[in-house]
């Protein structure tokens, strides 16, 4: 059984202009372990389909079977619990919180997760020095650059050991040696703790890492390699 | 990293705005507790003064005087209740009375009047308005055709120092007794109302007069320095009017010891006597004697917590403003927390938190500031010139005197926190329809 499997899913947006169906009919599955980025040109529908993926937006149409449970049933509750305990996140902007240092973001699932300070600080150590941050574990993500702060996002949607991460162009903001940082240590981590990375992004870095693409047009995957 | 913490954290995104909400809550409470402070020691200092000028802080009268204002219904065992005055450390003076109702004549007219039969020194020590005599002198004579009246009832009956008064009251047989007193000297009252209807004669002379002591028991008075030998009421004073509990308390244990020595002596009194000694007294303290004063206390106070929970109402207003920036400055971060797994009940909590935590960090600073100004003006006094014929006519002092008000404290950090829970609902609520993803786009 796949990890995810899509089913004919079809996202439609009501505008003011009419409706725009965003995801068309995608039919698709991940397996565990895979380094996959989902790319095409904006307005294809890579975010529309990450945040379907990632329990964010409900589908109008088609299943999104995660280890063969349909997420789109589960209720705002239950989906909310889902996300927290199966999917890690990475995002564009890095979203970090201001007020916490590195040490204290990463953790910070774990502590949603009611795991103990000791055993969460600990994991969140480990994670800082696998993307090279443990001598910025206590600065804040105002003492940190772009990069660093991608890395540290890396690490707390890690910290949980979740089911697969969903980053959501997580290059888009960072120069080209803090990008290669970022891919290394996700590429490494995917090797070695059999992490499922799926990617949205048009950064051909990214493509270039990736082992498994989709290419999406109009909402459409056009081609798979 | 506990939620507190966090919302702890949160406040201080801007600490500026953060320290002026604060500082607001601070400036807030203390003036609300200066304002109670200063309100209660204007109302304690009036209730003093009308304690002081003729209600006294408690009375101890026969049972039946208190129900039927008999005059032929003098307080039993009098000289027993004197002596446990006397040894209770508690109490500071007393002052034994007749109290008749009569009529008050002059050339000029008539007016209803309460006659106090007193005892000079006793009833000077214990009310105020027995020595303030701004013309002519008080009574010294326990046997004199004197009397003292208020400036007002000398106004109405136009009537002056050495002029007459002729008095008609009922004697204990219920006869008709009219007699003539000088007027030697007129106090002056904490109001007109009292001024006009009551007035003083000697004790000892009403109770000749009403037949209340017969003549064989004036007999054995006359030579010896006067006790107090009857009395329908005695007032008395104690150190605190405020705390007269155990007072009243040990004289109501004492009326009980009587009673039962009462009933164990029964069979050698006469029923008329038995009648008499076993009526149970009554005590009362300045709040019974004198229910508007007490009503006034009450009103006070519930009046002064209003005013505070109007205060608070409008700063609660203010951090449901600051709160509602701050949701609206965190919408995309938000919207990242419920995207990871932050679940509605802790978003909730963090925000309910947040508003509490910014509430209470100005309620401590307003708090030991109102109290700081409490203790310092308690000592120095505020006065008030412009005012001070005003005041006086209400028998008050022109500098009032704050008091410290710390019955009010848990009340008011109960309030604070109160509203600042019902001021963070709105917010919260807010925060918990945001949708994750439009939150996230939001820049």
């Amino acid at each position: 059984m796949a990890l995810i499997e899509l089913k004919n899913v079809i996202k439609v947006y009501k505008s003011q202009a009419g409706n725009v169906t965003a995801v068309d009919g995608i039919s698709a599955s991940f397996e565990e372990g895979e380094f996959t980025a989902i790319v095409g040109p904006s307005g294809c529908g890579k975010t529309t389909l990450l945040n379907a993926i990632g329990g964010l937006d409900r589908p109008n149409q088609g299943t999104i079977k995660i280890e063969g449970q349909d997420i789109a049933a589960l209720k705002d509750r239950d989906l909310i619990d889902f996300r927290l305990q199966n999917i890690g996140f990475v995002f564009q902007a890095y979203n970090l919180i201001p007020v916490l240092t590195a040490l204290e973001n990463t953790a910070f699932i774990l502590e949603l997760q009611g795991v103990s300070k000791k055993e969460r600080e600990a994991r969140a150590m480990e994670l800082l020095e696998a993307v090279g941050l443990a001598d910025r574990a206590h600065n804040r993500p105002n003492q940190l650059s772009g990069g660093q702060q991608q890395r540290v996002a890396v690490a707390r949607a890690l910290a949980s050991r979740p089911r697969f991460v969903l980053a959501d162009e997580p290059t888009a903001n960072l120069d080209s040696r803090s990008t290669e940082t970022l891919l290394d240590i996700m590429a490494n981590l995917n090797q070695r703790e059999k992490t499922t990375f799926i990617f949205s992004t048009h950064d051909p870095r990214v493509i270039d890492r990736a082992r498994r693409i989709l290419l999406l047009e109009d909402g459409k995957i056009v081609m798979s390699k | 990293m506990s939620t507190v913490s966090m919302a702890w954290r949160n406040i201080w995104r801007s600490p500026w705005r953060s320290a002026v909400v604060i500082g607001a809550m601070a400036l807030g409470v203390w003036a609300g507790i200066f304002m109670m402070g200063w309100a209660t020691g204007l109302n304690d200092s009036r209730t003093v003064s009308m304690l002081d000028d003729n209600v006294g802080h408690g009375r101890l009268l026969s049972g039946s005087f208190d129900e039927s204002q008999e005059i032929s219904a003098p307080l039993p065992a009098l000289p027993l209740f004197l002596e446990t005055l006397s040894t209770d450390t508690t109490v500071t003076a007393f002052a034994p009375r007749i109290v008749i109702q009569a009529m008050a004549q002059s050339g000029s007219g008539a007016a209803p009047v309460m006659i106090y039969g007193i005892y000079p020194n006793a009833e000077q020590s214990v009310f105020s308005s027995a020595r303030k005599i701004p013309e002519g002198r008080f009574l010294e004579d326990l046997f004199a055709d004197e009397v003292v009246i208020g400036q007002e009832l000398a106004k109405r009956l136009e009537v002056g120092v050495d002029d007459r008064l002729v008095l008609t009251f009922q004697d204990v047989e219920g006869d008709p007794h009219t007699a003539l007193f000088y007027v030697v000297g007129l106090y002056d009252g904490a109001s007109n109302m009292l001024e006009e209807t009551l007035l003083y004669a000697p004790a000892l002379n009403m109770a000749q007069q009403t037949g209340l002591l017969d003549s064989s028991a004036m007999a054995s008075l006359s030579g010896s320095p006067p006790a107090f030998p009857v009395a329908h009421e005695v007032c008395f004073r104690v150190q605190d009017p405020y705390a007269m509990k155990p007072t009243l308390e040990r004289l109501s244990i004492q009326d009980g010891l009587r009673l039962e020595q009462v009933e164990q002596r029964s069979t050698i009194h006469s029923l008329e006597t038995l009648a008499f000694i076993s009526t149970p007294i009554v005590i009362k303290d300045w709040r019974s004697i004198s229910p508007e004063l007490a009503y006034a206390d009450n009103v006070m106070a519930q009046s002064l917590l209003l005013f505070m929970t109007i205060i608070l109402l409008a700063m609660a207003f203010g951090i449901l403003n600051t709160m509602l920036m701050a949701i609206l400055e965190r919408t995309r971060e938000l919207g990242m927390l419920m995207a990871i797994g932050m679940n509605r009940r802790r978003i909730f909590s963090l925000i309910v938190l947040e508003t509490i935590l910014l509430s209470l960090a100005g309620l401590p600073i307003g708090l030991l500031l109102g109290h700081g100004t409490l203790v310092l003006t308690s000592q120095t006094g505020i006065t008030f010139e412009s005012v001070e014929q005003g005041l006086a006519e209400f028998g008050m002092d022109a500098t009032i005197y704050p008091v410290t008000v710390p019955e009010f404290y848990l009340p008011i950090a109960a309030l604070v926190f109160v509203l600042a829970f019902l001021s963070a609902l709105y917010p919260a609520r807010k925060a918990l329809k945001l949708n994750p993803i439009e939150s996230m786009r939001v820049l």
